[in-house]
């Protein structure tokens, strides 16, 4: 294959396996910058008053290292997993929506590449931590466009987790060979729902949060940190800035950690010869306890913010109530071990000390519950240890033992076994002499970038620093062992470990020379669907010949690029240049979007539905499920940014009255032209339901008109307010407040209307030529989704700003 | 579904409004006026969601996914405004 068509080949691929490869090597890439910024901060802290690092340098290190390690390295390294192995497990060619998972990719290296490129952008990177706290990440404390750029990186990041969650929930409901119930998936599946669930209503508070904060930087907005809200009686924004984080944050950690719990399920039946012990358990610990009470706890991190005695006892107490579950699952694959035929192979080996370094973590979590002892510890580096143990040992442990397990599938050739043993032996004593020492350092203080020559400092933070050098220094052994893999290792045979799950009996892909003719179907199935059937598979339909011919795409990456431009010309706005930048990224991001519905006219890109079982979606198409998911994920963005608009409202003494800023009547008007315009799209899905296309067309225009004249008044009311100085620069810091509220909150969701007039205008285009009928109109129908949607979100915003 | 039932679902969302606008400028107490508006404001969503997006007549599995967001977004907000103190 020549260079030109290798790179085509990787640019325009949706292929499940290859964006699954793209994303693992790429988190594998960012894991090394991550690991590298790590080192530069052990070297920081090897001896006491060091200066290595300046104040600034060491706290950009420290704020990117954590960003890149938790949203470029941990999660996507699983989500690799998730896209290479979630289809073969449940027996289906593809996931649901191939561009959208590769438009996902994209966006994730796109975000990934302007967060790092921030370091070489005036300002510097971001420097106030992984959590941004404000107003620490506000421009009075970071000035310039490089902090800026990587916060819009990690806001294209949290925009790609949400797509890639909602494709991948859709793929594992809907998408299912048959025979393959909900009762049989494999444990790494389960986890993948159950992560990418715990994703989908985590990240849009990242988004919204994020959003601000960016509207804060760029367009001068008063939500956080302007001179003007912090003039304001009363408030403390940054309080506001904690509640939305952690929110997110907090089930992040569950993010970051299930995916290696569901590695770990996995491979200890395949080692250990016995079926996973307490499966059940394990799986209704995590569904019903551990994803609820993972959104229940995030106030345990604002225990020293003087929120009230009664909330820090709540939190408390979920806190502590979340470690029985996972005491549960802990518990469960020790039973697993007994009495099992154990083999002592490198990914077994992996899950031992992801288990051993889990329990380590989740005890020192218990004391952290505590909000007595969380005066102790909080902000020192028994929490560092405490965090790494759980969200850096457990997980990465895990997912080292899933990159051993499932190489041999990945490349049809088997590892060096006696390397990936040293390897698991060196970053074991490495991790933990990095980190053991750390318990130690309950009174050393966390993001200060050099300490005083006091006590046992220097020599903990000496012996930590070795341990960091043995733990980076010894994934060059991995790195090694998967290229060596890779282009010379000894064939594997079909299933090595003896598998019961479904990934090791589907056919292979001729994707490479290694992997053509080492892996053969082998007809039927085994594992939990053999257990099932003795017969051999009677009644499962066996995955076919990879199917992706002309499934390949080059818009998702065009996006990509469209989108990159446009986010890197925000953080220069209003500067020639970012604005430049941004139009040629609008651009081509509009040139895309016309390709993309072109393609679709066309019919030049289509998948074919599959998947057989679709319990307990049985009757529901399958973009109307992925529909619903999306929108229950909007749900949580516009239900976030309405909690921010009631904490800032609630903690402003005479917030002004509505009617004093607002034209009730003009606004009411233009409420109920929004709302007849659901009408009038519901009365869209009745004709054609009716097989009446004239009614549909005259339907959608008169939607397309009521929609158009609601932005054109909403767009006539915001040029009279900004007449009248009711602006994000009124001269009252108060009205800089209400407006920054007002018009970001009615902006987003004119946004939504207005990328709904535009998918209108697609939608009537192809009544036009006939496309939709009685009963193939499935298009409309999701897009009555959406709308209606968008007139609920405007049911709250009308009476919040309008009314009360 | 009849056409009537989509055409009392917008009428019902118009006088919703209506009702909105006259309780917020009659009702003299905040919370009062507040708590009926977020009413009418719920029964708008519960109305469209039921019959406009038809959710009424989907599997109870998707009902559930519609109310997890939901129950989330509550506990949201009501930590959020009790952490004001």
């Amino acid at each position: 294959m020549g260079a030109t068509a290798w790179l085509r080949r990787w640019v325009t691929t949706t292929n499940h396996k290859d964006i699954g490869l793209l994303y693992l090597f790429t988190a594998l890439y960012f894991g090394m910058a991550g690991g590298a910024l790590s080192l530069l901060i052990r070297v920081q802290l090897s001896v006491p008053n060091n200066n290595f690092l300046s104040a600034i340098y060491y706290d950009q290190a420290v704020t990117m290292h954590g960003l890149i390690m938790i949203f470029w390295f941990l999660s996507p390294l699983a989500v690799g997993f998730f896209n290479y192995l979630v289809p073969l497990q449940i027996g289906a060619k593809d996931l649901a929506f191939p561009r959208l998972n590769a438009l996902s990719y994209w966006f994730f290296l796109s975000g990934g590449i302007l967060a790092i490129a921030s370091f070489f952008v005036p300002g510097g990177s971001a420097a106030s931590g992984w959590t941004t706290y404000q107003p620490l990440s506000s421009p009075a404390f970071q000035p310039g466009p490089g902090p800026t750029l990587a916060y819009v990186g990690l806001l294209l990041l949290a925009v790609s987790v949400t797509l890639g969650s909602v494709n991948i929930i859709t793929s594992i409901l809907w998408m299912r060979a048959k025979g393959m119930g909900l009762t049989k998936l494999p444990m790494f599946t389960w986890f993948a729902l159950f992560t990418t669930g715990a994703m989908l209503y985590a990240f849009p508070t990242l988004i919204a949060a994020f959003a601000l904060n960016a509207s804060d930087r760029i367009i001068g907005t008063s939500f956080f940190s302007s001179p003007a809200v912090l003039s304001i009686p009363g408030i403390d924004p940054s309080i506001l800035w904690d509640d939305l984080f952690w929110f997110f944050g907090h089930p992040e950690v569950y993010i970051v950690l299930l995916p290696a719990f569901g590695v770990i399920a996995d491979i200890i039946p395949s080692f250990t010869g016995r079926p996973l012990a307490g499966r059940n358990w394990i799986l209704i610990s995590t569904a019903l306890v551990v994803l609820p009470l993972s959104f229940g706890v995030w106030m345990h991190h604002m225990f020293l913010t003087g929120i009230p005695v009664t909330l820090q006892d709540s939190f408390d107490i979920s806190t502590e109530a979340i470690s029985i579950p996972f005491g549960i699952i802990i518990i469960a694959f020790v039973l697993s071990l007994v009495r099992g035929r154990i083999q002592f192979k490198t990914p077994f080996l992996f899950v031992l000390g992801a288990v051993v370094l889990f329990i380590i973590g989740g005890l020192m979590g218990v004391f952290l519950s505590s909000p007595v002892l969380d005066r102790v510890f909080n902000g020192s580096y028994f929490v560092v240890s405490h965090f790494h143990y759980v969200m850096v040992g457990a997980t990465i442990f895990g997912l080292f033992a899933a990159i051993y397990y499932w190489l041999p599938r990945m490349t049809g050739r088997m590892y060096n076994e006696t390397l990936g043993r040293v390897h698991f032996l060196i970053s074991f004593v490495g991790f933990n002499v990095l980190y053991a020492p750390m318990m130690l350092l309950s009174d050393m203080p966390r993001r200060i970038f050099t300490y005083p020559n006091t006590g046992d400092l220097g020599i903990v933070n000496e012996i930590a620093t070795i341990g960091a050098f043995v733990f980076v220094l010894a994934q060059t052994l991995l790195a090694y062992n998967v290229v060596h893999t890779w282009f010379r290792g000894t064939p594997s045979g079909p299933n090595p470990w003896g598998s019961k799950d479904l990934e090791w009996t589907s056919d292979a892909e001729a994707r490479t020379p290694a992997v053509s003719g080492e892996i053969a179907p082998r007809g039927g199935w085994i594992g939990q669907l053999s257990a099932a059937t003795p017969s051999g598979g009677a009644g499962v339909v066996p995955v076919s010949a990879e199917g992706h011919a002309g499934h390949a795409s080059i818009r998702p990456f065009a996006l990509g690029v469209g989108v990159t431009l446009f986010f890197l010309g925000v953080p220069f706005y209003p500067s020639m240049g970012g604005i430049g930048t941004m139009v040629i990224g609008a651009l081509v991001v509009f040139y895309t979007m016309i390709s993309w519905a072109r393609d679709d006219l066309r019919e030049r890109f289509s998948v074919p539905d599959e998947g057989e079982e679709r319990f307990p979606f049985a009757g529901l198409p399958k973009v109307k499920l992925g529909m619903w998911v999306f929108l229950s994920s909007e749900v949580i963005l516009f239900g976030t940014l309405i909690a921010a608009y009631l904490y800032l409202r609630e903690a402003v003494v005479g917030w002004p009255l509505a009617s004093s800023i607002h034209n009730i009547p003009l606004g009411t008007a233009n409420t109920i032209i929004l709302l007849s315009s659901g009408f009038t799209m519901a009365m869209a899905v009745y004709s054609i339901k009716k097989g009446d296309q004239k009614a549909l067309l005259l339907w959608l225009a008169a939607t397309f008109v009521l929609g158009s004249v609601f932005m054109g008044i909403k767009l006539s009311e915001w040029s009279d307010l900004t007449s009248a100085g009711f602006s994000i620069t009124s001269a009252n810091p108060l009205y800089q407040l209400v407006a920054s509220a007002y018009y970001f909150l009615v902006g987003l969701h004119g946004a939504h209307v207005t990328a709904g007039l535009i998918v209108m205008v697609y939608l009537m285009k192809k009544t036009l030529s006939g496309t939709y009928t009685k009963d193939s109109h499935g298009a409309i129908e999701n897009f009555a989704l959406y709308w209606a949607f968008v007139d609920i979100v405007w049911c709250f915003i009308f009476p919040l700003f309008y009314l009360l | 579904m009849k056409v009537r039932v989509l055409l009392s679902v917008w009428l019902y969302t118009i006088l919703a409004v209506i009702c909105e606008v006259y309780a917020a400028e009659s009702i003299s107490s905040v919370v009062t006026a507040a708590s009926v508006v977020i009413i009418f404001a719920l029964s708008q969503a519960a109305a469209v969601v039921l019959f406009y997006m038809d959710l009424r007549e989907e599997p109870g599995s998707l009902i559930l996914m519609v109310i997890i967001p939901i129950m989330f977004l509550a506990g949201l907000l009501i930590s959020v405004v009790a952490s004001l103190g």
